[in-house]
């Protein structure tokens, strides 16, 4: 993606999940697919990690009528409603609380299904956020928290935004138990889901904040150093430590290359797919915005 | 001096457009759009004049208990303190920004009683209707065309240098390395644009246009076209202030032209425009020659990313022609 960028094919303002990915795919990977996850506008690797179609995502950045969202979202608002993947304000936080109402229906209905509530650091410091741990704890709700922790708020770092900037601290006030996984490492945060599923599932939430780092810029297919307000040594350790990476060589050489070929084709089938793809018609403009009524 | 704050206005970036870069006294806030204007009104009831900025129109929607709280302190109050606060945000379309950074504001704004609301369609007019909103003892949302908010004006701030791209020499942050760097201010003067009073940028026989922030330039462009294919002349009247508006100016307008087109983006069930509208009818009935017409956007619940349906939701310059030619053409 960032490579196709500059071709201004992309026709939506992108916010890569590069370097993130392991939060995405570590807890979706353990998850089930009947269960629910609410994302942020950085949503790239939840939607493809909850099992989103790669074809109408890609559709869907190039503003094209097959896309996800028709074409009428673009990157920050991918909707995925048959794998389970809601779609986001680009208002952090906001989210927060759709995904309690769902875990709260969820749990009412005596379903067995769980919902994941994924933000960032930022999210934190919306008042949503407490209200919504809150009733979370309060009904002791089947729902996960994964503050996905890249430790910046655009340009702005955490310790410049938060007094204390102790996200987990803050989730036990509220009654709610939280670990933070260091590193943002994948294989520990699948083990950690799997164990905490069941237990959430009958109902208590729990919270995780997974330390991660974005490698590209804010907004867009660049990296960002140039900026002065974070420096290359900082991602150094995080690019030592890619959880892409380390799985890559987990599989064997001979499989991996099958694997990355394959992989290969699917994007470049996305791409061909994207471009060949109609543009909406000037009708598509009020389609859906009601259910029709049949009563 | 004035504190700036809001979502990534302070350094690195200086906001999103940059429209803060370089400001000694904008810092970045938490991420909290409620939190931002909360404590702005906070400050102000302790005697400051903050300026606080949520960095896209959209996110104000997050807000706006806050803003109703803001427009009726001092009515509920009896008078006894001021809300010397201004709200600066992006507004509109123009950036393919589709679903939540194309939003209109100003409809919504115009029900918060209590605000005084504000849009530019030329920087001139941004700086001196900004000075006139710290100035001013009330609350005052200034809402930003973001189509517009990286033009160069054809009318120059006072003291703005007028060799063209010098001013972004002087101010804009390099590409690479700007912990060192510093802002070279030209020596501006002070320059205010009144609150509340709009201006007259074409003027003509045939027909009255109104509108402000991005289709006004449309509305400009479309009157010179017009005029010089068929002969018709238009009053093309650039509001600038949403609250209060310039009624004066408008119905002195109608009485020598007696047609009349408003043209905004926002969504047009229960726009602002329509307000415009109802007063028009309600009291220039029968001095009107044609029906009386607006052209806002459609409403449909957001702008679309896809440019065909930007295209089709908010006015265009082929759209803003044709209903200035029926306007202008239709028999009396």
């Amino acid at each position: 993606m960032a490579r196709a960028y500059p071709s201004d094919k992309i026709k939506s303002p992108v916010h890569l999940s590069i370097g993130q990915e392991a939060a995405s795919v570590g807890v979706c990977a353990a998850l089930e697919p009947e269960d629910v996850v609410f994302g942020t506008y950085r949503c790239h690797a939840l939607y493809l990690a909850k099992g989103g179609d790669l074809k109408a995502m890609i559709a869907e950045l190039y503003g094209k009528v097959t896309g996800c969202a028709r074409g009428k979202g673009g990157s920050m608002h991918l909707i995925g409603t048959e794998v389970g993947m809601h779609g986001a304000s680009a208002v952090v936080g906001t989210t927060i609380a759709n995904a309690i109402g769902h875990a709260y229906a969820l749990k009412y209905q005596k379903k067995n299904a769980l919902v994941v509530s994924f933000f960032g650091d930022g999210a934190t410091e919306e008042g949503v956020f407490g209200e919504s741990l809150n009733f979370a704890v309060l009904k002791q709700l089947p729902i996960i928290f994964v503050c996905e922790n890249n430790q910046y708020a655009i340009h702005t770092h955490q310790s410049r935004r938060q007094g204390k900037p102790n996200v987990c601290a803050r989730a036990e006030a509220y009654g709610i138990p939280a670990e933070r996984i260091e590193h943002g490492d994948v294989l520990y945060l699948y083990e950690r889901i799997k164990a905490l599923a069941p237990k959430v599932r009958g109902g208590g939430p729990h919270f995780l904040e997974v330390m991660t780092y974005r490698w590209q810029e804010h907004v867009g297919p660049n990296r960002d150093f140039q900026l002065g307000y974070r420096t290359e040594d900082e991602m150094h350790p995080w690019v030592e430590n890619d959880q892409v990476d380390r799985l890559k060589h987990m599989v064997d050489g001979p499989r991996r290359a099958k694997l990355e070929e394959e992989v290969e084709e699917e994007i470049a089938a996305a791409f061909a797919f994207a471009e060949s793809s109609p543009v909406p018609p000037a009708e598509e403009l009020y389609a859906d915005i009601f259910k029709e009524s049949h009563s | 001096m004035t504190d700036i704050f809001g979502e990534d206005v302070g350094p690195p970036l200086g906001g999103v457009f940059t429209a803060t870069q370089g400001l000694k006294t904008a810092w970045n806030s938490p991420l909290d759009e409620r939190g931002i204007v909360g404590a702005a009104m906070g400050i102000a009831y302790a005697g400051g004049r903050p300026v606080c900025e949520i960095q896209f129109c959209d996110y104000g929607f997050n807000t706006i208990d806050l803003l109703k709280v803001a427009g009726n302190q001092r009515w509920a109050g009896a008078g006894h303190y001021s809300m010397p606060i201004v709200l600066m945000t992006p507004s509109g379309s123009g950036i393919r920004g589709s679903l939540y950074h194309s939003h209109s504001f100003e409809s919504i704004a115009s029900r918060l009683a209590g605000w005084k609301i504000v849009m530019p369609s030329n920087p001139l007019d941004a700086y001196g209707l900004m000075l006139s909103a710290i100035a001013d003892p009330n609350p005052v949302m200034v809402l930003l065309p973001k189509a517009l908010l990286r033009v160069r004006g054809d009318k120059l701030i006072p003291g703005e240098p007028e060799e063209e791209g010098k001013l972004k020499e002087l101010i804009d942050a390099p590409v690479g390395d700007r912990s060192r760097w510093r802002p070279r201010w030209p020596d501006v003067q002070e320059h205010f644009v009144p609150l509340g009073v709009g201006t007259l940028v074409r003027e003509g026989s045939h027909a009255t246009v109104v509108s402000y922030g991005r289709t006004l330039p449309l509305c400009v462009q479309a009157a010179d076209q017009l005029e010089k294919e068929n002969g018709w002349s238009f009053d093309v009247i650039d509001l600038r202030s949403i609250f209060p508006y310039d009624w004066k100016m408008i119905s002195a307008s109608l009485m020598k032209t007696g047609r009349i087109l408003i043209v905004n983006e926002d969504t047009e069930v229960t726009n602002f425009g329509e307000h415009l509208l109802r007063r028009v009818i309600d009291e220039h009935f029968y001095d009107l020659l044609v029906r009386p017409r607006a052209l806002m956007g459609k409403h449909v619940p957001g702008i679309g990313l896809n440019q065909v349906y930007e295209k089709n939701t908010v006015p265009q310059l082929p759209d803003i022609k044709q209903a200035m030619h029926e306007l202008a053409e239709e028999e009396a």
